[in-house]
């Protein structure tokens, strides 16, 4: 259980971004914003770094707020709930998280404290498309030739590409045998000669690329990490982000149960409201306790990141995004259903959160992944 | 392989040539936009794909009689054709004119009305739309109240209608109207024609959330129409809707669709990766893509015990609602699947229309998520799927409250 202090800053981080929101991102401002270039408003950013967000997710120890994992979720809700889209995950999350687990301190904090100032914007450019979301599946080579070491591969769905200022690209060192496989990490400024990207909208209104990497020289060495604990310090990195989209999801699965309880308590049919039908009544009940069980595993992540390391983290992350990714994605289309023809209008939100939650379902592994994943770790562990 | 037994060695031969057909008289623009999944084609696809049938024995028109232009076919002809038809990525047959109100008119229009509109939709000259829906009346569609009043020997309708498919490309709607206001709501409405062209007619635009244009909000305001647009009696409209509604048979499962969908998500899921695993070594995937089949091999052997069995009826009856119901699901399984199998080209938002040729595939970046999307709409339209199952309760297993 949550103590008293830990729940009155997450009430206080809460109120915060709920009046931020409601302030500055309606339906229709958020239309707006994803319409036109980059995808999300630079003034909420140097806002939002103002008041100290993206500092929460990074540790003391790097100049961060050090966040309890429970708090930075709290924050993610809320975006989830506004169906909020920005380079936050991206940069002051996960890039954040994998800098951390990797960098030596002085060289690390350097890069921190501008993530967390918001000056800098980091993407990871980790998954490959021949991978879906196997992390151990990297062509991306990272090769020395006359003492230069040069980058070689493609990466895809590299979030907010378009904004980032630097990409940490995850790449296997060349001349490695199968059985010994070692991996390193490159932080690449983007304009760097043979980066090249293309930017795409997402569904969700966000933007992504794909990037080519044609002998990108990693120059500076301390902006390189390597060791046998590459690959681990990255998946425990990507289980704070895949937390980090499952409290999103919880977030637009309560929004989206709050809009379909008004709608069906307004619409009349047969001269009865909506939420008169008991064959509707049942399915809100569901929807609602699918947003309660989805809520207690998001919050069991959070007490797994701050508490375990290895398969035990590993395991209750990929439990949490397994069920939350299916059951927000179920919610949504009960939604739209419950809602008629007017849930399939662009101009209600309800087909939005669909969207939204269609795309998170997928980052950082979907529901297969993370079942398979589950599974895998289940097998090992004792019976 | 789940397959469904084949039919006598006559109709085998049969779809044979209507295969052949397709295969080379289907041109590929349209070929392609079927096989990305798109429902709504522009217009002129449609009437040139229509034409292309018309002119081989009124094939454009499968359920219509010879005398008025139609091939005349059995109901396994109709079947074995619209299976065809979707497995051959050829457009839906033109649901409103050919599918609704032609046979409506064989069956109530005036002679004069058969003479005058049945050639027209014949040659794709006219199009049509459906106005039943309004703002304040979707499954309740009893309570319609856009409204006729008499005037000299004409109507003056006032009102609007909405969710109305392709007004922006019909040239006339028909629909249900309030005549008359009675005790009970089923009594007092009216199957009227209407030119779009008349004044005091508006086609407002609604747009779709994955970013489509296919349905509109059609207005009326005094327009005037003519008495000889009634089809029936006055008042008989209900009765008539109804009908209406019970004819469209085949293909309403979309089960050929479905499966020619699923054809598509195979290729995907069998292809081999370089550098990756395929996906259908993926067991979660594997298992799901496994259960899809099994649910529609199990309606599609449904769909035919419901259509050319021994005991198939005038009315299908509850079928329908059934067929409806399970159609729209696992097509709707079937979308998804595919969007989550094209994993992170799943999210990629290029609009159709900016989007080039990205490989061979028919699914341009986007599409897979896109049609996921779009589908949602299969079990609100044309009688949402909860409507169906209060259909099933009462008539079927009656149960009453
Ligand atoms: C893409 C699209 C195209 C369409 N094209 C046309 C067209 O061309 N012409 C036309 O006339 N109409 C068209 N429609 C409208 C369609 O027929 C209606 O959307 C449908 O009848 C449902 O009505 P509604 O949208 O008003 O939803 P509502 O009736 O408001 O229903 C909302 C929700 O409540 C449920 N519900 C309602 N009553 C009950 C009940 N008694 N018991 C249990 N659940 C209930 C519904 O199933 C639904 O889930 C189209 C709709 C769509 C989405």
């Amino acid at each position: 259980m949550i103590d008293q202090s830990t729940f009155e800053q997450q009430s206080l981080i809460e109120d915060a971004a709920r009046r931020f929101l409601e302030k500055n991102y309606s339906f229709e401002k958020r239309r707006e914003i994803i319409a036109e270039e980059p995808g999300y408003s630079t003034d909420h950013w140097r806002e939002m770094a103002q008041l100290g967000w993206m500092l929460l997710p990074i540790s003391a120890e790097f100049g961060g707020l050090g966040g309890s994992t429970a708090l930075v979720l709290t924050l993610l809700k809320e975006f989830g709930r506004t169906l909020y889209v920005s380079p936050y995950l991206a940069s002051a999350v996960t890039s954040a998280r994998i800098i951390e687990k990797m960098a030596a301190r002085p060289v690390g904090q350097q890069i921190l404290e501008k993530i967390g100032s918001g000056e800098v914007i980091v993407s990871p450019a980790i998954y490959e498309p021949q991978a879906r979301y196997d992390l151990n599946n990297v062509a991306t080579t990272a090769s020395t030739a006359r003492g230069a070491i040069l980058l070689s591969g493609a990466k895809t769905a590299v979030l907010y590409g378009n904004a980032a200022s630097h990409l940490l690209v995850l790449a296997q060192n060349a001349g490695n045998h199968e059985s010994h496989r070692e991996f390193s990490l490159h932080l690449i400024p983007k304009d760097t000669e043979g980066v090249q990207l293309t930017h795409y909208r997402t569904h969700d209104g966000a933007r992504a690329s794909d990037v080519k990497l044609d002998n990108v020289e990693s120059r500076d060495p301390q902006m390189i990490w390597q060791g046998e604990q590459t690959l681990t310090e990255i998946s425990q990195a990507m289980n704070l982000a895949n937390a980090a989209i499952s409290a999103e999801l919880v977030g637009a699965m309560e929004a989206t149960l709050e809009l379909t309880l008004d709608f069906v308590k307004t619409r009349t049919q047969f001269g009865q409201k909506l939420s008169s039908f008991q064959s509707l009544q049942h399915r809100l009940v569901d929807m609602y306790m699918r947003c309660q069980m989805a809520e207690s595993l998001s919050r069991e992540t959070a007490r797994a990141i701050d508490s375990f390391r290895g398969a035990e983290q590993d395991i209750m992350v990929s439990a949490a995004k397994c069920e939350i990714a299916r059951a927000a994605l179920l919610n949504a289309e009960e939604a739209i259903q419950l809602h008629g023809a007017m849930g399939m209008m662009d101009e209600m939100a309800v087909g939005h959160y669909l969207k939204r939650v269609f795309s998170l379902s997928l980052l950082f592994g979907d529901a297969d992944y993370h079942q398979a994943r589950y599974r895998s770790l289940r097998l090992k562990a004792a019976s | 392989m789940l397959r469904a037994p084949p039919f006598n060695s006559e109709l085998e031969d049969f779809r044979h040539t209507v295969r052949e057909f397709i295969r080379v008289n289907l041109p590929d623009h349209i070929r392609q936009q079927v096989a990305a999944e798109k429902m709504d084609l522009p217009r002129e696809d449609q009437v040139c794909w229509h034409r292309i049938l018309r002119d081989n024995g009124g094939w454009c028109c499968p359920a219509w009689p010879k005398e008025h232009g139609g091939p005349g076919w059995s109901d396994e002809q109709q079947y074995v054709f619209e299976q065809e038809l979707a497995l051959g990525n050829a457009p839906r047959l033109m649901i409103y004119g050919v599918g609704m109100l032609g046979p409506t008119l064989f069956e109530y229009g005036s002679e004069q009305q058969r003479e005058r509109i049945l050639p027209d939709i014949l040659n794709a000259d006219t199009f049509w739309c459906q106005g039943f829906s309004e703002p304040g009346s979707g499954s309740d569609l009893a309570s319609l109240n856009c409204r006729m009043t008499p005037d000299g020997d004409e109507y003056i309708v006032n009102g609007s209608k909405i969710w109305t498919s392709e007004a922006h490309l019909a040239d006339w709607i028909f629909g249900l109207f309030r005549s008359s206001v009675e005790a009970r709501k089923q009594q007092g409405i009216t199957f009227l024609l209407i030119d779009l062209a008349s004044p005091g007619v508006t086609v407002r635009p609604l747009k779709i959330f994955e970013d489509t244009h296919e349905v509109n909000q059609v207005f009326f305001d005094q327009v005037r129409v003519p008495k000889e647009n009634v089809v029936g009696r006055l008042g008989e409209g209900w009765e008539i809707g109804k009908y209406l509604l019970s004819l469209e048979r085949f293909g309403t499962a979309e089960v050929s669709r479905t499966k020619a969908t699923m054809q598509r998500l195979t290729e995907l899921a069998f292809a081999e990766i370089p550098g990756g695993t395929r996906l259908i070594d993926h067991v979660d995937f594997a298992e799901r893509f496994c259960r899809a089949e099994r649910a529609l091999h199990a309606l599609e052997m449904t769909e035919r015990r419901i259509l050319l069995g021994d005991q198939r009826a005038e009315s299908i009856g509850t079928g329908a609602s059934m067929l409806k119901i399970r159609g729209t699901e696992i097509q709707s399984d079937v979308f998804r699947l595919t969007a989550e199998a094209s994993a992170h080209f799943a999210h990629i938002d290029i609009p159709r229309s900016q989007a080039g040729c990205h490989s061979d595939s028919p699914y341009q970046p986007g599409d897979a998520a896109r049609n996921y999307f779009n589908y949602r709409k299969t079990p609100i339209y044309s009688g949402s799927n909860e409507i169906q199952r209060n259909i099933i309760a009462k008539l079927e297993l009656d149960l009453r409250s």
